[in-house]
């Protein structure tokens, strides 16, 4: 994603106990975490008293590291709101990014929906990405997962595989497998594999493994599809659809991502989660030598190709239009 | 914003990011753009036969056969507007069968 001057923000999500903790204990400790300010649900959690801190304010410290470690109390509104003013103020070091922690039975949606509506954050940080720390020992049957588990999976851009350690190699590879089925768009690595997660962070959109279309997969009452379409989309059109389907659907739609032919050399990139969708962005080129449009769907208690068949058809009947409309004008 | 009606000319639908970079302030690529956005939009308001048709760039206006009409601000807000002023939905899915089943 483009730098246009608003802060980074990445949102860090993961089940009760999956091991969100450990994997920003493990941030804080980084010797770049100095660029970082971090908000977390709570200060004991990561284990505060042991570490070098200064207090700014009662719920914010700085890190020996260079780390501001921030405690949300209310809102994560407010907690992010009042960061970057004491940032602005020169209370904290200037930050360059900021993760934010979510509780464990959180869903992503009403958190994006926030940072992308509020015109506050709207116009000072932009979502680049959510990380959904998994605990490899809980991706076992899908009519057990709990709700938000399936929320955060199919949000993320980024599945971070904790506890691996307690769990065999056929294990491992089967958790990793089913995770892919679920969301084939996410980068999935170890939790405790750093360079892993900044690999995901510098490839940005374009060097994701994202978008290469799987087998459609039905999972309990988690489905997922394929759209593809050759050829230009006018995106105006598939964002009235788009906008219309979500408005009736959303709160099955779990994910919907993808990358769109709109006649220029690089796709748009598609990606939104429940209702919210983020601001199309422009890449200069594809990632790959596919250049069909392609987008994700992943549904919940919704079959995803119905989504898939209704856009076709809607599509398919604006090219017949078009085509109508051009042999009239032909023969007059 | 318009002096007439004091609407802000903001469009904060996700939808309204999409042009490419240097289009986004072509007002020409940008009545093009609202334009089609009708045209589709009509397509799936007409079963409630309803019509939709940009207001000066800032808006929209949804009417019936009988001449109500409302505005609205983005596409996003066209939905539910359809419910109140037809009592139908514009729902995309409806008839739509999942293929595998």
């Amino acid at each position: 994603m483009r730098d246009d001057g608003r802060l980074p923000v990445e949102i860090v999500t993961g089940f009760l106990g999956a091991g969100k903790t450990t994997l920003l204990r493990r941030e804080i400790g980084r010797e770049t975490a100095g660029d970082t300010a971090i908000l977390v649900n709570e200060f004991g959690e990561i284990g505060l008293d042991q570490l070098l801190f200064q207090p700014i304010a009662p719920d914010v410290v700085l890190l020996d590291s260079g780390c501001v470690c921030c405690q949300v109390r209310g809102e994560v509104r407010d907690a992010v709101v009042s960061l970057i003013e004491r940032r602005a103020r020169g209370e904290t070091p200037p930050f360059r990014r900021i993760v934010v922690e979510t509780s464990g039975l959180a869903e992503p949606a009403p958190l994006l929906s926030t940072f992308l509506a509020d015109p506050v954050l709207a116009n000072r940080c932009r979502v680049v990405r959510t990380i959904a720390v998994v605990d490899a020992r809980a991706v076992r049957d899908a009519a057990e997962r709990p709700p938000e588990w399936t929320a955060q999976a199919a949000a993320a851009d980024g599945l971070a595989m904790a506890k691996l350690d307690l769990v065999d190699d056929e294990a491992a590879a089967a958790v990793r497998a089913e995770l892919h089925a679920l969301n084939p768009t996410a980068a999935i690595f170890p939790a405790d594999d750093l360079a892993a997660l900044d690999a995901v962070r510098s490839a940005g959109a374009l060097g994701r493994p994202a978008y290469r279309p799987t087998e459609a997969a039905r999972h309990g009452a988690v489905d997922t599809a394929w759209f593809r379409h050759p050829g230009q989309i006018d995106f105006a059109t598939l964002g009235v659809w788009l906008s219309a389907m979500l408005h009736f659907h959303g709160d099955k739609v779990l994910r919907t991502k993808g990358l769109i032919d709109v006649g220029a050399p690089g796709p748009l990139v598609l990606n939104g989660v429940q209702h919210v969708i983020h601001r199309p962005e422009h890449l200069a080129a594809w990632p790959d030598e596919d250049r069909e449009s392609r987008i994700v769907f992943i549904t919940r208690n919704l079959p995803a190709r119905r989504i898939v068949a209704a856009l076709a058809a809607f599509l398919e009947a604006d090219r017949k239009r078009v085509e109508d409309g051009v042999r009239q004008f032909d023969r007059a | 914003m318009c002096a007439l009606c004091g609407v802000v000319g903001v469009d904060g639908h996700w939808t309204a990011g999409a042009a490419p970079k240097g289009q986004a302030a072509d007002p020409q690529a940008r009545r093009a753009a609202r334009a089609a956005a009708c045209r589709a939009a009509e397509r799936l308001l007409a079963p409630a036969r309803l019509k939709l048709r940009d207001w000066g760039g800032d808006a929209y206006v949804l009417s019936s056969p009988t001449g109500a009409s409302v505005v609205v601000q983005t596409l996003g807000e066209i939905w539910p507007a359809v419910e109140r002023l037809s009592g139908r939905r514009a729902d995309p899915l409806a008839g739509v069968l999942d293929p595998d089943a």
